[in-house]
């Protein structure tokens, strides 16, 4: 059992997850530098809908790993948008890396700064379970160098949040309650807003609407199959912000140009 | 001393040549030719009009030889509206980075998520969203085109140059410029192709 599960939760249509998310340490946070950037105003941000077709929904298949598949979500969300081809990347290299093999579960910075130093490799490079990270071919080792990314910021507000994820249409990773209502999705796709620390961690990008009420809701994409939600989405808003006990959340705005890729860009001369 | 002024004339440069002339002759004759030339002199100064002898042509320098005229120009033809130059034509692969300030606007970010799931390939163009701080932006020495506005810097791959090579060839940038919508973007991508 994770040394970090404070419990599980079960969905409606009996799907059953493992929570448990520790919180980054002080001294990670300390490394990333707040929102530099200016918050866009509500206001000023359009509703969009735009979830890349060819990005899947993740299962974390009973594993603790919320804050990897979350995070290899955002990756590869991240590098379509800065323009680098699809690459299906497998979550549990990074988890096995970071746990030893064991199902323990990590902080989202953790898994941060795993990814980023050792990146994450394609599907198919390695056994899709968890495994002794020592197990793994030089191969795949290489292979996950190329799939990289930076944290670039924390945001510590939910208009930050929002000025991110809806106004700069950039993925952001966040801590978030969930409780008994979480996967009873309203009318309108919201999550059930559920009250406690933050146990789980979520992928906010690809869209922004207006909820009949006038506030805005923030897609989610989860990492709990299809089967879970709408197709295995949701819609995240302020009061999920709100309800969670503690606030943790990150944008990924660089991506690590994949230098054995084909379609890397040329260096340029100048006119 | 005769008049000044009808000394100037040519009457009395002839009344001087006839008394040269006379010399010899009868006095009275000489008197009477006398009294009418003085008269005609004097009358040629007051009034100017007087018959000129026939002024003995002076030798005429000759002039400098004048460059002839220059050599009249084609006709023209018919005012018609002026040719248009033809766009340059960019007709090989073609690498578009996008290159954001750290500040990106709504607008710029819709650009770069309108650039997500366009067939880049079928356009022969390679797409790339950078932040202004990315370090891959100084890796592909961009980072000087980076400013308070979003730019589009578009390269074309050299002559010859198989693009897909690895690593891809330094490319010369041949056009940069401030996109506002993601219409702009293709609208360069046309105007760049010459179509």
């Amino acid at each position: 059992m994770s040394q970090y599960a404070s419990g599980s939760h079960v969905t409606p249509s009996g799907q059953k997850f493992l929570l448990g998310l520790p919180r980054s340490s002080e001294i990670l946070r300390s490394a990333i530098p707040r929102m530099a950037s200016s918050v866009i105003p509500a206001s000023e941000i359009p509703d969009w809908d735009h979830w890349p077709s060819q990005l899947k929904v993740l299962d974390q298949n009973g594993y603790n790993g919320c804050t990897h598949y979350s995070s290899t979500q955002g990756l590869m969300f991240a590098r379509l948008q800065s323009g680098q081809p699809h690459a299906q990347l497998e979550p549990l290299y990074s988890y096995s890396v970071a746990t030893g093999g064991w199902n323990v579960g990590t902080s989202i910075l953790d898994a941060a700064a795993q990814i980023a130093k050792v990146g994450i490799c394609e599907v198919g490079q390695i056994p899709a379970s968890l495994a002794n990270p020592r197990s793994f071919s030089a191969k795949a080792v290489a292979n996950a160098l190329r799939f990289r990314f930076e944290i670039d910021q924390q945001l510590n507000s939910w208009e930050e949040v929002q000025s991110e994820a809806g106004g700069r249409r950039r993925a952001v990773i966040l801590a978030i309650q969930v409780g008994n209502t979480y996967s009873n999705l309203d009318s309108e796709g919201c999550m059930g807003v559920d009250r406690g620390p933050g146990n789980h961690a979520i992928l906010i990008a690809g869209g922004k609407k207006t909820l009949r009420n006038g506030k805005p809701a923030l897609r989610h994409c989860g990492s709990w199959s299809r089967a879970w939600g709408q197709n295995g989405f949701g819609w995240y808003k302020e009061d999920h912000w709100n309800a969670t006990g503690y606030q943790e959340a990150y944008t990924i705005k660089a991506v690590i140009e994949d230098p054995s890729d084909a379609d890397t860009p040329p260096i340029a001369l100048a006119i | 001393m005769p008049d000044p002024a009808a000394a100037q004339t040519p009457a009395y440069q002839a009344l001087v040549q006839v008394e040269g002339a006379a010399m010899g002759a009868g006095a009275w004759v000489y008197d009477q030719v006398k009294t009418l030339v003085m008269g005609i002199a004097i009358g040629a100064a007051m009034f100017g009009h007087g018959p000129a002898p026939t002024p003995i042509p002076a030798p005429v320098p000759i002039p400098a030889p004048i460059p002839g005229p220059a050599p009249s120009p084609a006709p023209k033809p018919d005012p018609s509206p002026a040719p248009v130059p033809a766009p340059v034509k960019h007709d090989r692969t073609l690498t578009l980075s996008f290159i954001e300030p750290d500040d990106a606007t709504v607008k710029s970010s819709a650009i770069r998520d309108a650039a997500v799931g366009t067939d880049w390939k079928g356009l022969d163009c390679h797409w790339r969203a950078y932040g202004a701080s990315s370090p891959e932006l100084k890796a592909r020495k961009m980072d000087g085109y980076a400013s308070s506005r979003a730019v589009l810097v578009v390269q074309e791959a050299a002559t010859g140059v198989k693009y897909d090579a690895e690593p891809a060839p330094p490319a010369p940038v041949i056009d940069v410029s401030n996109p506002e919508s993601f219409d702009d973007v293709m609208a360069k991508i046309k105007t760049l192709r010459g179509q």
